[in-house]
C-alpha cells in the first residue's frame, strides 16, 4: 500500500494549442496595425485575453493518492487488483485532472483502466480501480502516478509525479507433479536430520492406525491385537529427508523460442514446481543458476527457502556462456553424497555437458536431466527447413543418448507436453 | 469496475453519451455560435460600398462580399436560369430569411453524412459509387445522348454541359457562404475536429482577405466595390459607455469565433475520452460521475471565460481613454494637456498599445487575485451547507 500527497506548483506549461494561439492573436494585431483593420486587430486582442483569462485558472491542489494491490507476489498468470483512491485535500476544485498509473508493458490490463479524468472539489475522492494480469515471470514496479492537470481549453498543462511505487513479484507457475512420478529415497547422510511428523517409510513411531489390505505383517501390533481384538499396525514417521539440487541452465541460448515459451521459462516453472514438491515432503532443496554467473542457494528446508527459490527464480534472466562442468565443479565440495541432481537446461552450445554429468553420476548422484527441446522451440518462431530439422533432432537425440549411457535419466521435453507428463518419461524410462 | 453499475442510460457509451444534456447543450452553443457567427459576418463583410453601387445605377451588381444573394441573382441575369430552385437558394427571400433555407439544406446534407458515416464499409462504398454515378451521369448523359442520336444534324449539343456546369459555379456563389456552416455544422454533429478548425480558418481567411481588399493602398490600383470596415472604432456608447456599436460587432465576431471552435472541440475531447474507455468502465459509477464532474466543469468554464473574455477584449478596447482621462486628471500640466488633446492615442496605434497592457495587467492579476482561493471557500462552505442539510 502506498500512500503520497501531490502538491502542484509552478507555472503551467504552455500547450502548443495555446502557443499558437498567441503567434495568431500577436500577428493578428500585428497585421491590423498595419492595414488599420479594426476586426483583425480585435480578433487577435480576443486570442489574448482567452490565454490570459485562461491563466488565472490553475489546477492548484493537494492530493491525497493512496494505492493499494491485492498481493505483492504472486504466480505467473495471476490477476492483481489495483485500487487507487485520489482525494482533494484542498479547499480549492482541482479543475479537469489525468490520472496515470504507470504499469509495466509487461503486464496486461484485465479489466478496468489505468487512468481517468476527474474534476474534485474540495474534500472530494474518485476511485480508481483495475485488475492487470502477470504473464511473465520477474520483478515489476507499479508506479508512480502522473497527475496532469490540463485547463479545460487544452491552453495549459501542470504535470506532477507521486514517486510512491508498489513493488510486485511474478514467481514462475508452479505445476503439479504426482507423488509416483519422483522418487527421493536417498536418506540425508550428515547430522541434523529433520525429524518428519508425517507418515512414511523410517525408523520412528509415528501412530496406531486399523490394518488395510497390503500392509506388511511386520508392522503388525501384535499387543494392540491382543488388547483390543482388532488389526492394528504401527506407522512410521517418514525419517528420509534428501538434499535435491536442482540446477537451471539460464545462459542466453536459453531464449531460443518464444517470450513465453523458452527453454529459460520452461525451466524455471519446472524448477519451481520440482522444488515445491521437495519442501512439501519436508526435504532440503537447493537452487543453483547459471548464465554469466553462477547463483547458489545452499540446501534449505521449509517456507522461507520456498520463497528464496521462487524469488530467485522470478528474477533469472537469459545471459551468458557458462559451461555446466565450472558449475558442478563449484558445487561438488558442497553436495552430500548421493543427493538426486535435477539439471533443466536445453543443453544447447555447452561442450562439458557430458564429462559433467559423467563426474555427477560417478560420484554416486542421481543425476535426472530435464531437457526442454529449443530445436523445437525455435521452430515456434522460425522456419527451419525439414531436412536441417531433422538432423538437428538427431544430433540433439545423440547427446541425449550419450547422456543417458552415463547413468542420468534424461527427459526430451516437447513445448507442447505438460510437465508432469514429461516427468512421467522418468517413470517409463 | 465496481460491483454496481450505473443503468445503460447513464453509460458513457457514444451512443448514450449522444444524447447527455451536458453533449446536446455544447453541440447547440457551438451551432448557434455558428449561425450568428455567419449572420453577424453578412452584416459587416456583405455590402459593397456606396460608390460602387452607384456606378452601377438601375443595374445589377455584383461585388466580392460576403453574401450570396447578389451573386446568384446577378448570375442568373448573366445565364437566362439558375439550376437551383429559389426556395433552396433562399433567393425568393429578403433581408436575414435568405439564409434560413441554405442552413436548412446544410443540417440535411449533414444527416446525410453522419447516417452514412455509420453505415458498413461496403454500404459506404455503394453510396459514394451510386451518387458518382448519378452526378456524372446527369453531366454527361444527356449531351452524349442527342450527340450519338443526332451524328448527321448540324445541332450544338455543347449546350447540354452548360447545365451541370451552370449548376457548379451556383454551388460556389453558395459555397462561398455555407462552405463554412456545412462543414461547421458536419465537424460540430459529426464530430470532426478537421472541419472544425477548417471553418475558423476559413473565416479568418474572409475577414484577413477583406481587409487587404479594402486597404486603402490597395484599393487605389483595385477596386473590387468591397464596403471597408470604418477607420474609427466610434463613440462608446453601449454597456454603460463601455463599447461602441463597430466594437460590439467586431468582439461579437471573434468572442463567436472561439466560442463555436471551443464548444465544438469539448465535444469532441469528451467523445474521444470515452471512447477510449474499456466497455467495463463505461458503466462504472466512479467514472461515470467523474466523467460528469469534468464535463460540467467545462460548461461552467466555457459560460464564464467567454464572458469574462468578451467583457476583457471591451474594457480593452477603451482603456485608452481610462489612460488618457486618468493622465489628464492627475496633473493639470501642458503635457497632461497635450496628452488628453492628444489623437493619435485614440487612432489605432494608441488604442492597441493601450488595450495591450491592459491585457498585461489582467494576466499579471492571476497573481494577485486569489480568486480560485475565494470561489473554493465559498464551494467548501456549500459542501458542508449540503452535508448537514442531508
Amino acid at each position: 500500500m502506498g500512500k503520497d500527497r501531490v502538491r502542484f506548483g509552478g507555472l503551467d506549461m504552455w500547450t502548443r494549442k495555446a502557443a499558437i494561439m498567441f503567434t495568431s492573436g500577436i500577428s493578428l494585431i500585428l497585421i491590423g496595425m498595419m492595414i488599420s483593420n479594426f476586426q483583425l486587430m480585435i480578433v487577435g486582442l480576443a486570442f489574448l485575453s482567452l490565454l490570459a483569462i485562461n491563466g488565472w485558472v490553475a489546477g492548484h491542489s493537494d492530493l491525497l493518492i493512496e494505492r493499494q494491490t491485492s498481493a505483492t507476489n504472486v504466480y505467473k498468470g495471476d490477476d492483481i487488483v489495483v485500487s487507487l483512491t485520489v482525494t482533494n485535500k484542498s479547499y480549492r476544485r482541482t479543475q479537469q485532472l489525468e490520472l496515470f498509473d504507470n504499469v509495466p508493458h509487461e503486464m496486461k490490463m484485465r479489466k478496468g483502466i489505468n487512468q481517468m479524468r476527474m474534476n474534485l472539489g474540495p474534500g472530494q475522492t474518485a476511485k480508481l480501480r483495475y485488475v492487470v494480469r502477470c504473464p511473465l515471470r520477474g520483478h515489476y514496479t507499479i508506479g508512480p502516478v502522473s497527475v496532469r492537470y490540463r485547463n479545460a481549453f487544452n491552453l495549459f498543462v501542470n504535470e506532477t509525479k507521486m514517486d510512491d511505487r508498489s513493488d510486485i513479484t511474478v514467481f514462475p507457475q508452479i505445476r503439479d507433479i504426482e507423488e509416483a512420478l519422483l522418487r527421493s529415497d536417498v536418506p540425508k547422510m550428515y547430522s541434523g536430520a529433520t525429524t518428519l511428523k508425517t507418515p512414511g517409510p523410517g525408523m520412528e513411531f509415528y501412530a496406531l492406525r486399523e490394518y488395510l489390505p497390503g500392509d506388511s505383517f511386520r508392522s503388525i501390533n501384535w499387543k494392540a491385537l491382543a488388547r483390543t481384538g482388532e488389526m492394528m499396525v504401527n506407522e512410521k514417521t517418514r525419517d528420509a529427508v534428501t538434499d535435491v539440487f536442482v540446477i537451471v541452465d539460464t545462459r542466453d541460448v536459453s531464449r531460443i523460442g518464444t517470450v513465453l515459451k523458452n527453454p529459460l521459462e520452461m525451466g524455471t516453472v519446472a524448477a519451481a514446481s520440482v522444488s515445491n514438491y521437495f519442501l512439501k515432503r519436508r526435504d532440503s532443496v537447493s537452487l543453483v543458476t547459471y548464465g554469466s554467473r553462477m547463483d547458489y542457494l545452499p540446501p534449505e528446508t521449509g517456507d522461507k527457502q520456498y520463497f528464496k527459490i521462487l524469488s530467485g527464480l522470478a528474477s533469472v534472466e537469459a545471459k551468458g556462456s557458462m559451461p555446466l562442468q565450472a558449475v558442478t565443479n563449484a558445487l561438488s565440495p558442497r553436495m552430500s553424497r548421493g543427493s538426486p541432481v535435477f539439471i533443466i537446461s536445453s543443453l544447447e552450445g555447452d561442450g562439458t555437458t557430458l564429462p559433467a554429468i559423467r563426474n555427477l553420476s560417478g560420484k554416486g548422484h542421481e543425476v535426472i536431466v530435464l531437457s526442454p527441446s529449443s530445436i523445437d522451440l525455435e521452430r515456434l518462431v522460425s522456419r527451419i527447413p525439414r531436412m536441417s530439422y531433422e538432423v538437428l533432432k538427431l544430433e540433439r537425440q545423440n547427446r541425449l543418448t550419450a547422456i543417458a549411457g552415463y547413468g542420468a535419466k534424461v527427459i526430451d521435453w516437447m513445448p507442447d507436453v505438460e510437465l508432469s507428463q514429461a516427468l512421467l518419461q522418468i517413470k517409463l524410462g | 469496475m465496481s460491483e454496481n453499475e450505473v443503468p445503460v442510460s447513464k453509460s458513457l457509451n457514444i451512443r448514450q453519451l449522444r444524447r447527455r444534456w451536458q453533449i446536446i447543450l455544447l453541440q447547440l452553443i457551438s451551432t448557434a455560435s455558428l449561425i450568428l457567427l455567419m449572420q453577424r459576418m453578412t452584416r459587416l463583410y456583405g455590402t459593397c460600398s456606396d460608390s460602387f453601387i452607384e456606378s452601377y445605377g438601375e443595374s445589377l451588381y455584383w461585388c466580392p462580399a460576403y453574401e450570396h444573394t447578389r451573386g446568384l441573382r446577378w448570375f442568373e441575369q448573366e445565364t437566362g436560369s439558375l439550376v437551383l430552385p429559389d426556395f433552396l437558394t433562399g433567393l425568393n427571400q429578403t433581408g436575414e430569411m435568405t439564409v434560413v433555407a441554405p442552413i436548412i439544406l446544410c443540417f440535411g446534407i449533414t444527416a446525410l453524412w453522419i447516417y452514412v458515416l455509420t453505415r458498413g464499409d461496403s454500404t459506404r462504398k455503394w453510396i459514394n459509387i451510386g451518387v458518382t454515378v448519378v452526378f456524372f451521369a446527369w453531366m454527361l448523359l444527356p449531351f452524349l445522348i442527342s450527340w450519338i442520336t443526332a451524328l448527321n444534324h448540324p445541332l450544338n449539343h455543347i449546350d447540354h454541359l452548360w447545365g451541370p456546369l451552370l449548376f457548379v459555379f451556383e454551388l460556389v456563389f453558395l459555397g462561398v457562404v455555407f462552405a463554412p456552416v456545412l462543414a461547421g455544422i458536419m465537424g460540430i454533429w459529426g464530430l470532426s475536429k478537421k472541419f472544425l478548425t477548417w471553418t475558423v480558418g476559413y473565416y479568418l481567411t474572409v475577414i484577413g482577405v477583406h481587409a487587404i481588399l479594402t486597404f486603402e493602398g490597395i484599393t487605389e490600383s483595385v477596386d473590387l466595390g468591397l464596403n471597408p470596415l470604418p477607420g474609427q472604432i466610434g463613440e462608446a456608447t453601449m454597456w454603460g459607455g463601455l463599447v461602441s456599436p463597430l466594437a460590439l460587432e467586431l468582439i461579437e465576431v471573434a468572442i463567436l469565433l472561439v466560442l463555436y471552435l471551443e464548444a465544438g472541440s469539448a465535444v469532441i475531447s469528451h467523445m474521444e475520452y470515452a471512447s477510449l474507455l474499456p466497455k467495463d468502465t463505461k458503466r462504472d459509477p466512479e467514472f461515470v460521475r467523474q466523467f460528469e464532474n469534468v464535463i460540467n466543469g467545462h460548461l461552467v468554464h466555457l459560460i464564464g471565460v467567454m464572458s469574462l473574455v468578451a467583457l476583457t477584449t471591451a474594457i480593452a478596447l477603451e482603456f485608452d481613454d481610462f489612460l488618457i482621462s486618468t493622465v489628464g486628471a492627475l496633473s493639470g500640466g501642458q503635457w497632461s494637456g497635450q496628452v488628453k488633446e492628444s489623437l493619435e492615442l485614440q487612432l489605432t496605434y494608441g488604442k492597441v498599445i493601450s488595450a495591450g497592457l491592459f491585457l498585461v495587467v489582467v494576466a499579471g492579476m492571476r497573481f494577485i487575485l486569489p480568486w480560485q482561493r475565494v470561489t473554493g471557500i465559498f464551494e467548501t462552505a456549500l459542501l458542508r451547507f449540503r452535508s448537514t442539510e442531508t
